[in-house]
């Protein structure tokens, strides 16, 4: 795996980073990180789960719906074992 | 409703509010509108919107077919979605659609091979509608767009009587020029009055445009109306309303406007 990233910093968006890790690191950066947080945290961990990966994730999200950031996320994924 | 709205597949904040706008049909947009390297994002954005959301008449504007476009069919016919847009369509990539899936499909009229074989190009199984595509003809045949598409004159007439032969959609060529609606009005008005069944547009600003235009003017309903009622009356083939001559199209001509008319009151 190496590092990758998808989506962008535009409104409705978010940008997904993910980068080699033993552990699971998820760094959010969000404009609604205090209503929305917990919620993004889940949709990374659950997509993750899903994939049976663990890395670190780190996401800059402008106010993003669940499957945008978990659309990104998976794009970043596949760019990072592909690329 | 008689428009299309395309929609840029890799940009959240348009996919998700694409069903607000009253267009017709919504055709999320794979290839022109997405960058070589965010093919693969515009295609997972998608999945996960259509995971999440259900909204009648959803097309997908697929690449090439002979690129990414067979596999980003494949991987969308388990969506619930009415089917797809095929670009640079012609007999061949029809053929090859076809045994791709069941879906209902709109091919791009692009190219001067598809302006002469049209007729063939509609007469595939799946095929609901034909689009025209007038930026990449244009290129075609080596000429510049002109506000008022004089020279698409032929393709935009050929459209509509190969269509209406084969009882599919006309679905207009998008009016690419944004800030102009005053021009976009008599772009949409000649559509309509060719005999268009519908335009399609790249911008959601262009909707209520394009419908306003295509919904029955108060005059024509008002007309309509007394034709099919005198028609109830009138035994004789032909009759008059208003000073005019009424014969069996006209009345056919009627009813029409009078469905069309209840459709726009249903949205």
């Amino acid at each position: 795996m190496k590092i990758a990233q998808a989506g962008t910093i535009e409104s409705n968006d978010a940008l997904v980073i993910v980068s080699p890790s033993d552990k699971l690191i998820v760094e959010i950066d969000s404009i609604v990180f205090d209503k929305f947080g917990d919620a993004i945290n889940q949709v990374i961990v659950d997509t993750l789960k899903e994939h049976q990966i663990t890395c670190k994730v780190v996401v800059k999200d402008k106010g993003a719906y669940d499957y945008t950031i978990k659309a990104r996320l998976i794009t970043a994924l596949r760019r990072a074992q592909n690329e | 409703m008689s428009s299309y709205l395309f929609v840029p597949g890799n940009n959240p904040g348009m996919v998700q509010s694409a069903h607000v706008f009253d267009a017709k049909g919504v055709i999320f947009d794979l290839e022109d509108a997405v960058s070589v390297q965010d093919k693969d994002s515009a295609k997972d954005l998608l999945k996960a919107y259509l995971e999440t959301a259900a909204f009648d008449n959803v097309y997908i504007r697929v690449n090439d077919i002979y690129d990414l476009g067979k596999n980003e069919i494949e991987e969308f016919n388990n969506f619930d979605i009415s089917g797809y847009v095929i670009p640079k369509a012609n007999t061949k990539v029809m053929s090859l659609v076809e045994k791709y899936t069941n879906k209902s499909l709109i091919p791009i009229i692009e190219t001067p091979e598809a302006v002469l074989t049209m007729k063939e190009i509609g007469e595939f199984d799946n095929v609901t509608g034909m689009l025209l595509g007038g930026e990449d003809l244009a290129t075609n045949i080596d000429v510049v767009r002109t506000l008022d598409d004089i020279e698409l004159l032929y393709a935009r007439h050929k459209l509509v009587m190969v269509c209406a032969y084969l009882g599919i959609d006309s679905i207009d060529t998008p009016f690419t020029d944004t800030d102009n609606d005053e021009s976009l009005e008599e772009s949409v008005k000649y559509s309509k009055m060719i005999g268009m069944s519908a335009r399609s547009s790249i911008h959601p600003n262009q909707i209520p445009i394009i419908n306003e235009i295509y919904k029955p003017t108060l005059e024509e309903i008002e007309f309509a109306t007394k034709v099919v009622e005198a028609a109830k009356i009138n035994d004789s083939g032909v009759f008059s309303v208003d000073g005019k001559m009424v014969d069996l199209p006209v009345i056919i001509r009627a009813k029409n406007i009078l469905k069309k008319a209840k459709a726009y009151e249903k949205n």
